[in-house]
């Protein structure tokens, strides 16, 4: 203390030990946040095709197609240690030779302040719904399930279910 | 070239550095708490983080350059003593040298 | 500032030298243990990750830290922020699993996709691989911790920076005494 040097020194470490303090209190503030919700889905159009995956491999491979609604309000989720939602539609279903598949659908980044009270009408997927093998026709027991990873401002990262999910099963005749 | 400068002493008494502290340790903490309950009613961990910068600029500019506030207890040091004159009018380090002389002669 | 450390040095003896030499080897090797055992404990070779690109923005930028672990028992998921290492690259990549298969025996394969691209990372895999597995995984994001990384960015995009504060810190514990 007895320098100007010093003096900054001290300064300095004792605002950053005090901002290391808060910050470990803000997130001790929220690790008992129950971070669930419910939503709602719907499928519209269903339809199976059989192409090769371009550019992936010559495998001849099934390809869904489908559209959806999607009803969910996500704003609760949203406290001072959250600074982004990754919002996503999962399908889940089993085949003959894999026990589990899960395809990414949908997805969508909600940062705190945007619009997070989602009603979606004849959705189309973001991404393509290709099966790893000919298990999409036929299937009965396809789930959608809507999950979300919570990006803290300094914490813990992690991933809910939303309460809800929707099972349909798609048609066992290709659409050509 | 600091002498034109006097104003400025560079150093703080010691009441001054502990002063200096107590300031700026309030300072901090005052703000990052109020900050932290501020951002916690308003949902916004950055106004803690913001008032707590606020704090360390305002404590900063309080407490680092050595305001003459700081300067207010100087040392009251004892007054010069006059040396008690050794013996034969000779100083420490003279002796020490006389009784090396004599040691070579001796020998 | 600098003239007080080149006194203490001068006061110093060959004994006490030595004993800073021991105490600043100890301190080295004190983060070194605390490294391994948080690889012990977390199961990942990596258990703190340093985020490198901002194919991931707005989640995690530049200079953001991740903490990682990679428990066996623990299945990998859909929707999981993952890093892993591809053959050729030196630096590991963090993205989301966008697809999953697990065969009936267990194993998986997935393929991955950073938040902030348009496409999944199937170009930047090695060539002709379609898919990530198990053992290409380094960790699974767990614990985030904003800006902290930034001082290893710094170091590594100015090595001059590096050296100068690897200089610094380690005349400061060689020259100063409690």
């Amino acid at each position: 203390m007895h320098s100007l040097l010093s003096r900054g020194n001290s300064v300095l470490a004792y605002t950053l030990s005090v901002l290391v303090t808060l910050t470990f209190a803000c997130f001790l503030s929220t690790i008992l946040v129950d971070y669930r919700t419910g939503t709602e889905m719907q499928t519209l159009k269903i339809e199976v095709k059989n192409l090769p995956e371009y550019g992936v491999s010559k495998k001849i491979n099934d390809l869904g197609h489908i559209t959806f609604n999607l009803d969910t309000d996500l704003t609760s989720l949203f406290n001072w240690n959250v600074k982004q939602l990754f919002v996503y539609m999962t399908a889940e279903y089993e085949t003959p030779t894999n026990a589990l598949n899960q395809v990414v659908l949908w997805d969508k980044i909600i940062l705190r302040g945007e619009n997070s009270n989602l009603r979606l009408k004849n959705m189309r997927t973001k991404y393509y719904f290709w099966d790893d093998g000919n298990g999409l026709r036929g299937n009965k027991n396809v789930t959608l399930t809507l999950s979300y990873n919570i990006i803290p401002n300094v914490g813990r990262l992690p991933i809910v279910g939303a309460i809800g999910s929707h099972t349909f099963s798609f048609p066992s005749q290709y659409t050509r | 070239m600091f002498e034109n400068l006097s104003i400025w002493k560079w150093h703080m008494d010691f009441m001054g550095q502990k002063h200096a502290e107590y300031l700026f340790r309030t300072i901090i903490t005052m703000c990052g708490f109020i900050g932290f309950i501020l951002g916690y009613v308003k949902e916004q961990f950055s106004i803690t983080i913001g008032l707590t910068l606020i704090g360390f600029l305002v404590s900063a500019l309080l407490t680092i350059p050595p305001w003459p506030i700081y300067a207010r207890n100087p040392l009251k040091w004892q007054k010069v003593k006059k040396v008690k004159k050794i013996e034969n009018n000779l100083t420490y380090d003279e002796y020490k040298e006389d009784k090396k002389k004599e040691k070579k002669k001796t020998k | 500032m600098f003239d007080g450390f080149l006194d203490d040095l001068k006061r110093m003896n060959k004994r006490q030298f030595l004993y800073q030499v021991l105490s600043f080897g100890m301190i080295v090797s004190s983060a070194l243990m605390i490294w391994k055992g948080l690889m012990v404990f977390t199961g990942s070779e990596s258990p703190i990750v340093v985020v490198l690109s901002g194919s991931m923005e707005p989640a995690f930028h530049r200079g953001d830290l991740l903490f990682l672990t990679n428990y066996e028992e623990e299945p990998v998921r859909v929707g999981e922020i993952v890093v892993f290492k591809i053959e050729g690259r030196d630096i590991p990549i963090v993205h989301r699993v966008l697809k999953l298969h697990e065969k009936n025996n267990g194993t998986i394969k997935f393929l991955t996709k950073g938040d902030n691209n348009s496409v999944d990372d199937r170009g930047l895999y090695a060539p002709g691989q379609q898919w990530l597995e198990k053992s290409d995984m380094v960790g699974r994001a767990r614990g985030f911790l904003p800006y902290v990384g930034m001082v290893t960015i710094l170091m590594n995009e100015y090595p001059k920076v590096k050296f100068a504060v690897l200089a610094c810190l380690g005349l400061y514990v060689l020259v100063h005494r409690e």
